[in-house]
């Protein structure tokens, strides 16, 4: 079946049971059926508000997976936007610090590089991106060639460590060789290790999240739902103490008041026990 | 209006048209080709709210009932003919935040939910544990189980397990004027509202959570499937394994054209099983450059599409399953194996393909709007006896607006529905002719206009007619529920409905006790004020007997059944005809099972004059075979004419069943059954 966006849009919504938005917010406008629905309306009424719609999503391919007809949900969904949202300035990208092979990208407010260097005794080199690596670009089709063309320029041969699956992906996209900050850190806690925005929970961990709502483009302009959602996985996690892979995601529950921790918060832990000794 | 004082309860509340506005409709092909067509939608709702508990409900009612405005309860809006659909205005309560497994017994093999969980969510949540609904619509994705008590939903393993009417045991709802308890949860002495609750699509209340019946998953799945030389053929297989109550979990016969167009009875196609809209998303998916025109040609023609279809031959495709434990799937092929021996046996291939893509139906409906057509489904129902007529007139009509093939499931002893698929060109005006005629033709030929798919907007006026003066009955409830008329008003009836035609004429019935009886479909239209015994007499007479013997007259008898009766899955009575005090009579013909609108019967007992009944009736030779009670063996496995602590009892069509799972049976005369025992 040829991939359109008609064909999402008539379908009776088979895929509402594994979008992570649409089960958490219980919203009819979440499922990815409704937001087609408006990018085909947008034809018979230019005021159809698309540009919002699209952003309900989170673009974390569930919908794709449960699709009985394969349809690229995710791909359709960037191209809508790029459609009908305004084409962003072009993407500054940010420059790397440092001489060394592996580069840190940092990307939350905490500066993890340091206790790095000094977890691994190895020199790092470091690059801060306060968009995941252009994020916003990455999820257009009109953008999305030249953003990984700047992230392959920017790296060169490097490889990067990073804490976050967001640029994680986009370096995954543009083929540098990425290392997850939680596979470098010694594993001595007690806690079930867990990841939510990429696809599956850990050992002893019994609910499976597939998105906390962090991920932009939700949080970014829809953010009381991107709460609703942290609160869910929070209402799921009953209590529960996890350890989650991802930094961006452990933070957005931890806003919401789940009991998590991650790598990058490991890290400041192991700084602040250092600089009180 | 004043929204602040929702907030001020608790409440979540949705105002912004961009999340208001999904609410202006459901899956209604009516309203999907309008929005495809034109871009318009149904009115928008004034505001939704999203309760997470049965409280919040109230709260919400209460508002909407001070605010004098209608209040539309909102699952995840699969139903496809209306029911859920935009009313301006009106207040939304979306349940879907209400969706959580409250308990699970597996001792009483019952789970208590909340009405907003997705059937999927509920089956993956029991597959952990090794337990089933066995609740499988194709809609299963994306439809609710609060949707399933509104529509009155069936699955496609309902030849064993039941409809979800048979599955549920109890359900709570916020109305008007408070919480409502049914099923099991009724309060001592007061009248079981559940059978007028199940398919009331919001006219009473909003479904806040419910208890329904669990299985074991099963030890295994046996599928099949059977090339017939004929519609006829296939039709006697499916009737005998019913009336031989093997109660096999899938029976699905395909008819002449849905079967050649599919390549069904080629068990080497894979692409077996697509239907009509299969079909034409194949031509034009091999054709992408000309996808709209070649789909414009038989849809512009559908009467030569039909011409073709007829004349590609007779031969038709039954799909076979049973499921179960081990001996008991053993069992009930062995004594399936010589019911179905007209048919040539493809092997398991046709079968497995179809349980594997069972629920891909909703997948091909796409191609045909985005040609500039309708899609569209109809399921109806009759017994046996009518079931040929019924197919005939309804796709006849059908046939002259636009492509139709059909298939037939959800059968029972008694009947068996038939589901229609169609696809025309054609606007809206085109829409509503089809429709008319067909519901038309389907009403003449003695079927009901809705098994499993509910009534809404499409089917409102069919299902007045089909319920006649009986809907009195739901006048009065729906009055002392919902006093001032907010609930969802005009489903799953008109406000308003005007006289029943087909019921001017009713008279009392003449000589019993046994006033008619039908062979085929093994159903006997009695006297319900005479002694059973006398009724077994006359039926004896003519080679029959009760499939259930009652121990009173079936007048006093009935009303005192709990859910369900002999077995849960099936009823012990089927048409009646009825007076109320003040002369008007009624008849309701639900045989084999109507979902247009609630079961209305159970209420009218209560308030009128039975004047016949219809129940089922076994073949004189058909003898009951005892057995005592096996401890290790789960009855419901086995489906028994009836159980109680001590004794199983069943069919003579049984024997094979009890046989290997029992060795040695004892003959022992059949009981009358106290309506209190029957469980």
């Amino acid at each position: 079946m040829s991939a359109t966006v008609d064909t999402c849009a008539l379908c009776p919504r088979l895929c509402r049971h594994k979008c992570p938005v649409a089960v958490a917010t219980g919203l009819e406008s979440t499922t990815p059926t409704a937001i087609m629905t408006q990018v085909v309306l947008a034809r018979h009424n230019p005021k159809t508000p698309v540009a919002s719609a699209v952003d309900l999503c989170t673009r974390c391919g569930q919908c794709q997976d449960a699709c009985g007809i394969d349809q690229p949900v995710v791909s359709l969904l960037d191209q809508a936007r790029t459609d009908h949202q305004p084409k962003p300035d072009p993407w500054v990208a940010p420059e790397i610090m440092g001489s060394a092979d592996r580069v840190a990208v940092i990307c939350g407010d905490f500066n993890w590089t340091d206790s790095l260097r000094s977890a691994l005794k190895t020199n790092l080199a470091e690059l801060h991106t306060s968009d995941h690596l252009g994020e916003p670009h990455r999820i257009r089709t009109d953008t999305l060639s030249t953003t990984l063309q700047e992230i392959r320029t920017i790296f060169g041969d490097r490889t990067a460590i990073t804490s976050c699956h967001t640029c994680q992906l986009a370096l995954k996209a543009a083929d540098i060789d990425t290392t997850l900050l939680a596979d470098l850190l010694d594993e001595q806690h007690a806690l079930p290790r867990w990841r939510t925005c990429q696809c599956e929970h850990g050992p002893g961990v019994s609910v499976t999240v597939r998105c906390c709502g962090a991920r932009a483009p939700l949080q970014d302009r829809h953010p009381d739902l991107a709460l609703s959602m942290a609160c869910d996985v929070k209402r799921r996690l009953d209590g529960q103490a996890v350890y989650i892979e991802d930094s961006r995601c452990s933070a957005h529950l931890r806003a919401a008041g789940a009991n998590t921790t991650d790598p990058v918060n490991r890290l400041r832990t192991m700084e602040m026990s250092d600089a009180n000794r | 209006m004043d929204v602040e004082a929702l907030r001020s309860r608790g409440l979540t509340v949705i105002s912004e048209p961009l999340h208001v506005d999904a609410y202006r409709r459901d899956l209604w092909p009516r309203d999907t080709l309008s929005m495809y067509q034109d871009g318009t939608l149904p009115a928008p709702p004034a505001v939704v709210v999203s309760p997470r508990t049965p409280e919040e409900v109230a709260h919400a009612i209460e508002w909407a009932e001070h605010e004098g405005i209608a209040v539309v309860p909102y699952g995840a809006g699969s139903g496809v003919c209306g029911g859920a659909r935009g009313r301006e205005g009106s207040l939304v309560i979306d349940l879907k935040r209400m969706n959580r497994i409250l308990s699970i017994n597996p001792n009483a093999q019952t789970v208590h939910v909340e009405s907003g969980l997705l059937g999927q969510h509920l089956e993956d949540q029991l597959d952990q544990i090794g337990w089933m609904t066995a609740h499988s619509p194709s809609s299963i994705a994306c439809s609710t189980t609060g949707g399933y008590i509104a529509a009155r939903s069936a699955g496609q393993f309902s030849s064993r397990y039941g409809v979800f009417d048979d599955m549920l045991l109890a359900a709570s709802a916020e109305t008007p004027i408070g919480t409502l308890r049914c099923g099991a949860w009724t309060k001592d002495g007061s009248e079981d509202l559940l059978p007028i609750l199940c398919g009331s699509e919001g006219g009473l209340g909003v479904v806040t959570d419910m208890l329904l019946r669990i299985q074991r998953r099963p030890q295994q799945r046996w599928l099949r499937g059977y090339a017939f030389p004929n519609l006829e053929s296939a039709w006697s297989a499916m009737r005998a394994l019913m009336q031989a109550e093997l109660w096999p979990s899938v029976l699905r016969l395909y008819d002449p054209v849905d079967t050649r167009i599919g390549g069904k009875t080629k068990a080497s196609d894979a692409n077996a099983g697509a239907g009509i809209f299969g079909w034409l998303k194949k031509v034009a998916s091999e054709n992408p450059s000309m996808q709209r025109h070649l789909l414009n040609i038989p849809l512009a023609v559908p009467s030569l599409l039909n011409r073709i279809g007829a004349s590609l031959g007779n031969e038709v495709l039954l799909i076979v399953g049973f499921e179960g434990s081990l001996p008991v799937v053993h069992a009930a092929t062995e004594a399936a194996t010589p019911i179905l021996s007209p048919g040539r046996d493809l092997g398991p291939e046709p079968g497995e393909h179809w349980f594997k893509h069972r629920h891909d139906v909703s997948y091909k409906l796409a191609p045909v709007f985005i040609a500039g057509a309708f899609a569209d489904t109809m399921e109806v129902a009759a017994t046996w006896h009518r079931l040929p007529a019924l197919y005939q007139a309804v796709r006849a009509s059908l046939g002259q607006h636009t492509a139709v093939m059909a298939h037939f499931s959800h059968a029972y002893p008694e009947g068996c529905s038939i589901y229609f698929s169609f696809a025309g060109r054609g606007n809206l005006a085109q829409y509503d002719k089809t429709w008319a005629s067909a519901l038309e033709a389907a009403q003449t030929a003695g079927g009901t206009v809705t098994h499993h798919h509910g009534v809404g907007v499409l089917k409102a006026d069919a299902a007045a007619n089909e319920a006649g003066n009986a809907i009195r009955v739901w006048q009065e409830i729906k009055a002392y529920l919902d006093p001032s008329g907010i609930m969802n008003p005009g489903r799953p009836f008109p406000e308003e409905p005007g006289p029943s035609p087909r019921e001017q004429e009713l008279n009392a019935p003449e000589a019993g006790p046994v006033f008619e009886l039908d062979p085929i479909s093994l159903i006997a239209k009695v006297d319900p004020h005479t002694e059973p015994s006398a009724i077994q007499e006359a039926l004896r007479n003519e080679g029959f007997r009760f499939r259930i013997l009652p121990d009173r007259p079936l007048a006093d008898w009935l009303p005192l059944l709990k859910r369900g009766a002999r077995s849960p899955w099936e009823c012990p009575v089927l048409a009646v005809q009825a007076r109320f005090p003040d002369g008007t009579r009624t008849q309701i013909s639900p045989a084999p099972r109507s979902a247009a609108g609630p079961d209305l019967r159970w209420s009218l007992m209560r308030r009128a004059h039975l004047e016949w009944v219809e129940v089922p009736i076994r073949p004189l030779s058909d003898e009951i075979v005892i057995e005592g009670g096996h401890p290790n063996i789960d009855v419901r496995d086995i489906r028994p004419v009836w159980y109680s602590k001590s004794c199983w009892a069943f069919s003579g069509s049984q024997h094979t069943l009890a046989e290997t799972c029992f060795g040695q049976h004892t003959d022992l005369a059949e009981p009358a059954r106290d309506p209190e025992e029957i469980r």
